[in-house]
């Protein structure tokens, strides 16, 4: 693949995250290129949302090193996360219901004038940018930036926060386990909009990985077990291969 | 009127503070607690120790806050649930007072008269005391801070999930929190204090059952038990509500023992009206009983 020579938007360098004696992540490396969608697959237990927490900065490992375009970070919390660039949606921590849409969007990085020290918002100009960004991936169905979060559907909620990711120049998107799975449509519309952003797509549904990712990377008991490239396996291939990779593990010792 | 803005002041200068915390994801029963103990500070070092009227004010407030402070920093930095932390400095600080003013009320002696006056006496040429027209700008100034600042923002944010949301998009929660718990001690200490400026005393007693009256005063105002929804200006309704009610008590008649009871019922059905339309707006997801 071509984007394999370029540098990497983000580079787990062999990271390990330890409480105590377990192992929650074991030597683990991985590199998402420019505008590569890589698959994070795994059982219940395997270490995947060690991973994203480790990336969006809720923790740090205990040895090995992140890198954001070749350069090693460390993360004391997730708001130095998203200044690096890396916009993390959870499967359920994504979206305030009661708050406006544009105030969604812009959380954390409203956009203001400073008047006396007091940071005033800029909300004409925040609900215009944020009636744009929601046009540009297809939510027709928006009526105004003004209405709450709850008005939207799952797959709109994702998408919402994905227009926030493209938004603010992020580097990596990481999508934790979205509940609402992007349909066909929504899901070709993120990966047109994404271009250069390296995505992350964590998901224990295969069904929903494999059409959406050039990479699929399966994990078990905390260590990357196997890196599979888009086209190499089918959907149940890819799920003989979760269950083979860990029979294997486990014959190791685990 | 006037006896409805007499009425009004305190539990609704009380509620400001405690509308953006609970925006904001938590709760403060200390309140009625700091609200005797802002009077018996100012009162006790300006009989004591002779100390100014002024000096008296700042240090009644600096302690008030603090005591928000200390409310704040336990619940966030060590993570005990802001409904005990306050509930337990709801007894230290009563046990306080009454070391302080040791069952006696402390008097408001002003030799010129000033400073009592702007904090506490009726506005010159109309009913309004002044308590109430303090409730009424600060509650402007803390409505439009929520509504249109970016610390309002991160208080509503900071209100859902325990601020799971706030904190992933890289709000700075606890700092937020805190210092909504310090706005909510300042405010009810600065409460005590203007009606200790219009009483001329205060004592262990002022402000018993403000604290609930307070959450009343709220949850009759649309704010959100669980955060992250509600409005300063609907709690100063919810308190000009109770206020009205009563005044509306006295004027036909009806004995003041049956006040207390009337809040309660009060707030049942403006939860219960809340809830519903809620529900409504939802298209009816949430079940109930009717639907």
């Amino acid at each position: 693949m071509s984007t394999e020579t370029a540098t990497p938007v983000v580079e787990l360098a062999n990271v390990t995250r330890r409480y105590g004696k377990n192992y929650a992540v074991r030597d683990a490396s991985l590199a998402i290129h420019p505008g590569e969608v890589v698959g994070l697959v795994g059982d219940n237990g395997a270490g995947k949302s060690t991973i994203v927490k480790m990336i969006s900065g809720y923790i740090e490992p205990t040895a090995g090193t992140i890198k954001v375009q070749g350069k090693p970070v460390r993360f004391g919390s997730p708001r130095q996360a998203r200044a690096a660039g890396i916009e993390t949606v959870y499967q359920d921590l994504a979206i305030v219901d009661e708050m406006a849409l544009w105030r969604n969007f812009f959380l954390g990085q409203e956009l203001h004038r400073n008047l006396l020290g007091i940071r005033y918002l800029r909300v004409k100009e925040m609900a215009r940018i944020c009636d744009e960004h929601l046009a540009e991936v297809g939510l027709t169905s928006v009526e105004s930036s003004h209405q709450t979060a709850a008005t939207l559907s799952g797959g709109e909620r994702q998408s919402l926060a994905i227009s926030r990711a493209i938004h603010f120049d992020s580097q990596l998107l990481v999508l934790d386990e979205p509940v609402a799975a992007l349909s066909v449509r929504e899901t070709r519309r993120v990966l047109e909009a994404i271009e250069d952003l390296g995505v992350l797509y964590i998901d224990h549904n295969m069904d929903h990985v494999l059409p959406a990712a050039d990479r699929i990377v399966i994990m078990h008991r905390g260590t990357i077990s196997r890196v599979v490239q888009k086209g190499d396996l089918t959907v149940d291939e890819l799920s003989d291969a979760v269950a083979e990779s860990g029979t294997a593990a486990a014959d190791n010792g685990g | 009127m006037s006896s409805v803005a007499a009425l009004t002041s305190s539990v609704g200068m009380v509620s400001l503070g405690v509308t953006a915390l609970m925006i904001s994801g938590e709760f403060d029963l200390s309140v009625s607690a700091t609200f005797a103990l802002g009077p018996a500070i100012m009162g006790w070092l300006m009989r004591e120790w002779g100390w100014h009227i002024l000096a008296g004010l700042f240090a009644g407030l600096a302690i008030v806050a603090l005591i928000g402070l200390i409310n704040g920093l336990i619940t966030t930095y060590i993570g005990v649930p802001s409904f005990i932390v306050t509930l337990g400095m709801l007894f230290a600080v009563t046990s306080w007072n009454r070391i302080i003013l040791g069952g006696f009320p402390v008097d408001l002696i002003e030799e010129e008269g000033t400073v009592k006056k702007i904090l506490g006496a009726d506005i010159p040429g109309s009913p309004i005391a002044a308590p109430f027209a303090w409730m009424v700008g600060i509650g402007i100034i803390l409505a439009f801070v929520l509504w249109r600042t970016q610390y309002g923002n991160w208080t509503y944010a900071a209100g859902k999930y325990g601020g799971g949301v706030a904190r992933a998009m890289g709000v700075p929660v606890l700092r937020v929190k805190l210092t909504n718990f310090v706005l909510a001690g300042l405010l009810a200490g600065l409460a005590g204090i203007l009606q200790f400026a219009d009483f001329g005393s205060s004592s262990v007693a002022s402000g018993i059952d403000i604290n609930l009256l307070a959450i009343v005063a709220v949850v009759v105002g649309g704010t959100s038990l669980f955060g992250a929804k509600g409005t300063v200006i609907g709690s100063m309704l919810g308190a000009i509500i109770l206020g009205s009610l009563k005044v509306g008590l006295i004027v036909i008649k009806v004995p003041s023992e049956y006040y207390l009871g009337l809040v309660g019922v009060l707030l049942v059905v403006s939860a219960g009206l809340n809830a519903r339309v809620e529900a409504l707006r939802r298209g009816g997801t949430t079940s109930t009983l009717f639907g």
